[in-house]
């Protein structure tokens, strides 16, 4: 399991206290037998917190951003395959509302496992990406 | 909170290695230069707030909503923007 801890060098806004996750697939978690595009990214250290990610290029074709020299020195990454982004989905009380944070994604260097939240400023991502849009669109509203 | 006048090209260190300055001063704001080590992460305060506000309402609660998400994906497939991965 240890291979699938990242580690927050400074925390997440909101949870600078939490410098380990552990990220586990639903596939994983609930047995289901096929694969997932969703993830479950929990705090080492406290139980209760954990966070349901989900690799945003699946549901967002067209999104993309560059790594600034900061942050791939910071991470400490040497090439491009070594590069894992998640999106934090935040429920609602209807979970088809679903919606992706896109302006804070995680990236995570896969050989040292070091993460980062980033924050694109200055792009047009919001935190609240519809997760399921189309879907909505053909229900014609409710 | 140390408040400091400071005029347009004027700087001000914070330490050895961190200078803030003046870039420029217009009607609606004032554009700032920042030269920092690269370990900081440097961003407008709104937007680490919103961020922040983002994360603290994403906590998975409730792990039975959690399994509807793939309910709710499989309804949703036929869509091509979702791979089979």
């Amino acid at each position: 399991m240890s291979e699938n801890i990242i580690r927050f060098e400074r925390g997440i806004p909101g949870f600078l206290d939490e410098k380990e996750f552990i990220i586990q697939s639903f596939n994983e978690v609930y047995d289901l037998g096929e694969d997932s595009p969703f993830y479950f990214m929990k705090s080492v250290q406290n139980k209760d917190l954990s966070f349901i990610i989900i690799n945003p290029f699946l549901f967002f074709p067209d999104y993309e951003f560059q790594l600034s020299n900061e942050v791939i020195e910071r991470l400490g990454i040497q090439k491009e395959e070594e590069v894992a982004v998640f999106s934090i989905i935040t429920l609602k009380d209807q979970v088809k509302d679903a919606t992706a944070n896109l302006l804070g994604p995680i990236v995570i260097n896969t050989t040292n496992r070091q993460a980062e939240q980033l924050f694109l400023d200055g792009t047009s991502y919001t935190t609240k990406h519809p997760l399921f849009a189309k879907q909505e669109a053909l229900a014609g509203g409710e | 909170m140390l408040v400091l006048k400071r005029k347009l090209n004027e700087s001000i260190m914070i330490g050895d290695d961190i200078e803030i300055k003046i870039v420029s001063i217009e009607s609606d704001g004032v554009r700032i230069g920042i030269e920092a080590p690269r370990e900081l992460a440097i961003y407008r305060k709104e937007i680490y707030l919103e961020i922040q506000q983002e994360n603290q309402g994403a906590i998975a609660k409730d792990t039975m909503q959690a399994k509807q998400l793939m309910d709710v994906l499989k309804q949703y497939k036929g869509d091509e923007r979702i791979g089979d991965k």
